[in-house]
């Protein structure tokens, strides 16, 4: 392996108008054929599938499915190598392969033979749609079928699909029992998130479920760790070549490696997870070969060893800057957009937010008494991407007015742009609080959702009291459609008629946010990797509301500020629906409690500080 | 379940038929579909058959709903003056004395003055004092229930106010109310919700529906009893109505109306939430019956296409063809009304005759025994005029309510819109999308299947398979109609009413669902 074949089989991970990447076959073709060993590393749901193919008990057939790019034909090939399956085999091109486990005798067991069938691409064995069923394949899904619902079965399953297609295909068998039994089943398990139903040898393990941030974790090791970057360094020549001093790819390698840099990008894919946006394997590997190998100015904006001096030689090297590739700035809009992983964190809007600190910083920092420390610290000394000659330049420009006018300020705006996102992963942890870094995000909650509330749940820690109370603020505010500041009591209320008014000004229940005896409370807890807010009516009644950073921050931001109804519908009819939970949780908690000889009406009003009045109506029947 | 005609229908010289001047649309659709009738008070209308059924213990029968059916209306006189005769003056008595005596008395003797459509025997409302505890209190009160008016907005008219059907204690009759009489008024209960009724109690459904409808009719919530207690003990004076006429026993949007009906009220949605989808598909129902109709007495399928566009940025194909096919679909019922007044020449007696006059007589005769309709004043001489006065006539009268069904109510139930542009198209609210989702969707779907159960029920369209299902052998731009299937898709989650899994594989949802 030469330097400068690692790189460019690096590239091939990256966002190449080519679909090379796109299958996990190809790399490892090109893997075998220039001895450049694959950026590989054991995926976290591997001993998992395989503990249900182990000999001491078969656990039935397994279903692999995730979003594109998640590694199931991949796993499904580790999964068939520790199966002793034939490397030849695998190497070939059928997507449907068979393979015998000869299970062991053990106590009061006979050894037997399991025909294991697997399917690793199940999209390219099913006869396309509007065409028939071969009638062997038709006799080999409903053997699947049983083989669901068979105890210890004979033979097992594994299959790899993602979960369109696999719905997709159990709907297009015909309708007899044991097909719709297990088109039941599957579905059940896939929309309701279960690894196993009782009843059904069947294990679906959705890879999309995984957490993102793990993910993070173990590509960017593999990356860092891999030979290849050893194979550069023993190769550099002079400072402006590949791996030299100067070089952008050397420099983003090392950045990339820095623990700052890598805990906040961590940070920005656990706050995907939470937002319930799943960033696949092969995403991850298009965003880290990216931020190492991005320039606007190459071909295909990722560069090759050659690229390097020439692009040093040009001074272009702040075109590299690895904190615009992170977020897909040296590719095209149209590119950009069409790659999930720089849609998601396009959803930030990093560069786009900021403060009026930050951006004094960065536009008057140089000459100003008390934030030049600061601009040196974080600006000037990054002698890469930081306040180079260009950007003094354009920035003087700016300040001063230019005659090209419009022209020379959207080229600094777009230079602020880039260096507002660098600052998002130079601000050490110190500094946070004091130039609000969050603020650089349209999440302004998300650092404190972080820490105060991820952090602490997986800890085993109570989240903050204060912050609870403000997120029943925030939720109060949205039940009631008034202005209320009540943040010790969780107030339900509805209009006459309806539950879902926008102003309801009947007071139907206080449910106190302290635990009360009667099993009244309401707290932040960790359900399945994810935060919820529960609200207990009793003790048996309960009700769960999902705490994404989106509705973190909607809640938030209505408790602290107005009412930015037009902030997030999608989040308004989230909290909507779950009073109307809260609603017919009530109806059936209070239904004895009524008096039969006298009505009662609670009226809400708020007073002048925002606290909630309650006024008591009664008639007489 | 095919259409079948009823065998009851209001002889010639019946009092309705009589005094419509015309017996057409009312014949093969029903008397009748009223444009000027919004959702909300076809709903109220209905309720208000259903509760004198219910009373009766004959909800939803069959026997029932035959032709000559009837039903008890209410007035609820005492509750409408307080509620709605200048509404200003509780709140304005209520401020002006802190002493809630005194506000009572000097209410009291103002209401008891000025009460409409009660003779003076009957004008007191003395009991009302009893009954709560300040006048302060039953101001607040009135006040509450005021917020919970249907359409508020639009109705002026003190009579012609209502309030939200919390129970039976607040269901009453459409009246123009004189000083001390009232009389029944057609302009905001034209009937369209008697038809309802009437399409509901003959599907194959009603005896579900009738251990169900009660849930909506509960008298025990302590709003009914409020409102109840608004009223004083004597009962309302209840008058008897009839007339209304639906002339199929059985037809395949009843069905649909019932079966959609069922859906809605087996969800668990708490209080009345479960109303204003009520409403919805009640409307919705009357929308694809008279269509429905429409294209069976034109001889062509039953479900008709209605292309739907989710609103998109700028126009595009999807509303292009959305426009004309609700151009399309809203003269279906013109066109079919034609093609049933060509039904006069197959008439033996058409063609027969010495001489005009005598063949004019005959097919005066033929429209007449047909259609019970006659020129006014005699003026036309020739045989072949008197079709083409029918024929004006019939447009005329055609075009000023029951041709505008189609529009108002599609606009009623927030199908069909202007959104965006100038001209009418079926763009779907949010509301009515999710009546769809809560009425058709079982716990969860895939997205591909309920584009297509949508397609298949009610004939709308959103997706590019259901698009080409519906003009067979036509080359219709697929992505378009892809984009416009994608675009539902990000509605219906902002509503909360989709969980996408993967790129691959999206699950409608219904939150609602048992």
């Amino acid at each position: 392996m030469r330097a400068d074949q690692w790189i460019s089989f690096l590239r091939q991970y990256g966002p190449i108008p080519t679909k090379d990447n796109l299958y996990d076959e190809n790399l490892q073709r090109r893997s075998r054929k220039t001895g450049i060993q694959q950026i590989l590393f054991k995926h976290p749901y591997e001993d998992r599938v395989q503990r249900c193919f182990d000999d001491s008990g078969i656990l039935g057939s397994v279903i692999l499915t995730g979003t594109a790019g998640d590694g199931k034909t991949f796993l499904c090939g580790r999964i068939w190598a520790a199966l002793n399956g034939s490397p030849e085999v695998w190497a070939g091109q059928d997507s449907y392969l068979q393979h015998s486990l000869l299970l062991p005798a053990l106590a009061g067991r006979n050894a037997r033979t399991v025909q294991l069938h697997v399917f690793r691409d199940l999209s390219a064995w099913v006869p396309p749609q509007g065409s028939p069923w071969p009638s062997e394949k038709l006799d080999l899904m409903r053997r699947f079928c049983l083989s669901m619902f068979d105890v210890e079965p004979n033979e097992v399953f594994l299959l790899a699909a993602n979960d369109g297609q696999l719905a997709e295909t159990l709907r297009r068998l015909p309708d007899e029992d044991v097909v719709v039994r297990s088109r039941r089943t599957v579905e059940e398990m896939l929309v309701a998130g279960r690894e196993q139903l009782e009843g059904a040898s069947l294990h679906l393990f959705n890879l999309s479920r995984g957490s993102s941030a793990e993910l993070f974790d173990l590509a960017l090791n593999a990356l860092l760790s891999h030979p290849g970057w050893d194979q550069c360094r023993s190769e550099i020549e002079a400072p402006e070549q590949l791996f030299g001093d100067q070089c952008p790819i050397r420099r983003n390698y090392e950045l990339l490696a820095e623990p700052l840099i890598r805990k906040r990008l961590r940070a920005l894919l656990e706050l995907c997870d939470q937002n319930g946006l799943h960033v696949p394997v092969r995403q991850l590997l298009i965003l880290l070969s990216n931020a190492v190998l991005g320039h606007r100015g190459v071909k295909e904006q990722l560069m090759q060893a050659s690229d390097v001096p020439k692009v040093i030689a040009k001074g272009d090297r702040h075109l590299a800057s690895l904190y615009s590739n992170i977020f897909g700035g040296n590719l095209p809009e149209s590119r950009r957009n069409s790659i999930a992983i720089f849609e998601y964190l396009e959803r930030f809007q990093i560069g786009q937010e900021t403060t009026n600190r930050v951006d004094n910083i960065l536009i008057f920092g140089e000459s100003h008494e008390h934030l030049q420390a600061q601009f040196d610290r974080l600006v000037r000394s990054d002698p890469f991407y930081g306040a180079d000659v260009a950007y003094t330049a354009a920035k003087q420009e700016y300040i001063e007015g230019s005659t090209d006018g419009a022209d020379s300020s959207a080229r600094f705006l777009s230079m602020l742009v880039a260096q507002r996102r660098a600052l998002f992963f130079k601000v050490p942890d110190e500094e946070i609080d004091q130039i609000r870094l969050w603020d650089l995000t349209v999440f302004r909650y998300g650092g404190e959702y972080l820490d105060q509330v991820l952090s602490s749940l997986s800890q085993g820690k109570t989240v903050r009291r204060g912050l609870l109370g403000r997120l029943v603020r925030g939720m109060n505010r949205i039940f009631t459609g008034m202005l209320l500041s009540s943040e010790h009591e969780l107030l339900i209320a509805s209009s006459a008629s309806l539950s879902q008014a926008r102003v309801s000004r009947f007071l139907e229940a206080r449910i106190q946010v302290a635990p009360q005896f009667t099993g009244e409370r309401v707290e932040i807890l960790m359900l399945e990797r994810h935060p919820v807010l529960r609200v207990g009516l009793s003790r048996e009644m309960k009700a769960d509301f999902r705490l994404t950073l989106t509705r973190f921050e909607y809640l938030s931001r209505v408790a602290e500020g107005a009412m930015p109804s037009s902030f997030s519908k999608e989040c308004f009819e989230d909290v909507m629906a779950f009073k109307s939970q809260l609603m017919r949780l009530l109806q059936a908690r209070n239904q004895e409690a009524q008096r039969s000889d006298e009505l009662t009406f609670s009226t809400l009003e708020v007073d002048g500080s925002g606290n909630a009045r309650e006024k008591q109506i009664v008639v007489q029947l | 379940m095919s259409l079948a005609p009823t065998l009851k229908s209001p002889q010639l010289n019946d009092g309705e038929s009589a005094s419509e001047g015309m017996w057409i649309e009312e014949q093969f659709w029903g008397h009748r579909l009223y444009d000027g009738q919004s959702p909300w008070l076809t709903f109220l209308e209905f309720i208000g058959v259903a509760h004198s059924a219910q009373e009766a213990g004959q909800l939803f029968d069959f026997e029932q709903s035959q032709y000559l059916s009837t039903y008890s209306a209410l007035s609820r006189l005492h509750l409408r003056n307080i509620l709605f005769l200048d509404e200003q003056r509780i709140v304005h008595t209520a401020k002006t004395y802190g002493d809630s005596d005194t506000a009572w008395s000097h209410w009291l003797e103002w209401i008891e003055r000025n009460a409409k459509g009660l003779d003076p025997a009957k004008r007191k409302f003395g009991y009302l004092r009893t009954r709560f505890d300040s006048f302060h209190d039953f101001a607040a009160l009135i006040r509450a229930l005021r917020s919970c008016v249907v359409e508020g907005d639009t109705n002026k008219r003190w009579s012609s106010r209502f309030i939200f059907p919390f129970g039976p204690a607040a269901l009453f009759e459409d009246l123009a109310i004189k000083d001390e009489s009232f009389s029944r008024e057609y302009i905001n209960f034209g009937r369209s919700g008697e038809l309802l009724y009437l399409m509901l109690a003959r599907s194959s459904l009603r005896t579900e529906l009738t251990e169900l409808l009660p849930r909506v009719l509960v008298a025990q919530n302590k709003w009914n009893h409020l409102v109840q207690r608004l009223q004083p003990d004597t009962t309302s004076p209840v008058s008897p109505r009839s007339g209304a006429f639906l002339p199929y026993d059985a037809h395949p949007v009843f069905e649909i109306l019932a079966a959609d009906w069922l859906a809605l009220l087996r969800l668990r949605l708490p209080g009345f939430d479960v109303v204003p989808h009520l409403v919805t598909s009640g409307a919705f129902g009357l929308l694809l019956y008279q269509l429905h109709t429409s294209a069976h007495l034109l001889g062509m399928p039953m479900v008709r296409p209605i292309i739907c566009e989710v609103v998109a940025p700028k126009k595009g194909l999807v509303r292009e063809l959305s426009t004309e096919c609700f151009e399309e679909n809203s003269v279906l019922s013109f066109d079919a009304m034609n093609c049933v007044i060509e039904r006069v020449t197959l008439d033996p007696r058409w063609e027969q005759g010495a001489g005009p006059v005598e063949k004019l007589s005959n097919r005066r005769a033929v429209i007449a025994d047909m259609f019970r309709w006659s020129d006014k004043n005699p003026s036309v001489s020739d045989p072949d005029e008197l079709l083409r006065m029918f024929r004006s006539a019939a447009r005329t009268r055609h075009q000023r309510h029951f041709g505008q069904v189609h529009r108002t109510f599609g606009r009623g139930v927030g199908l069909v819109s202007r959104r965006g542009t100038n001209r009418f198209r079926y763009a779907p609210t949010d509301h009515f999308l999710k009546f769809l989702v809560l009425a058709t969707v079982d716990k969860r779907v895939e997205f591909g299947e309920f584009l297509e159960k949508l397609y298949r029920r009610y004939g709308l369209i959103f997706g590019e398979r259901e698009a080409h299902a519906a003009k067979p052998g036509e080359a219709i731009d697929k992505k378009p109609f892809q984009q416009n299937a994608l675009r539902l898709e990000q509605r219906l989650s902002s509503l909360g009413l989709l969980k996408r899994l993967s790129d691959a594989c999206a699950y409608v949802e219904n939150p609602y669902a048992e």
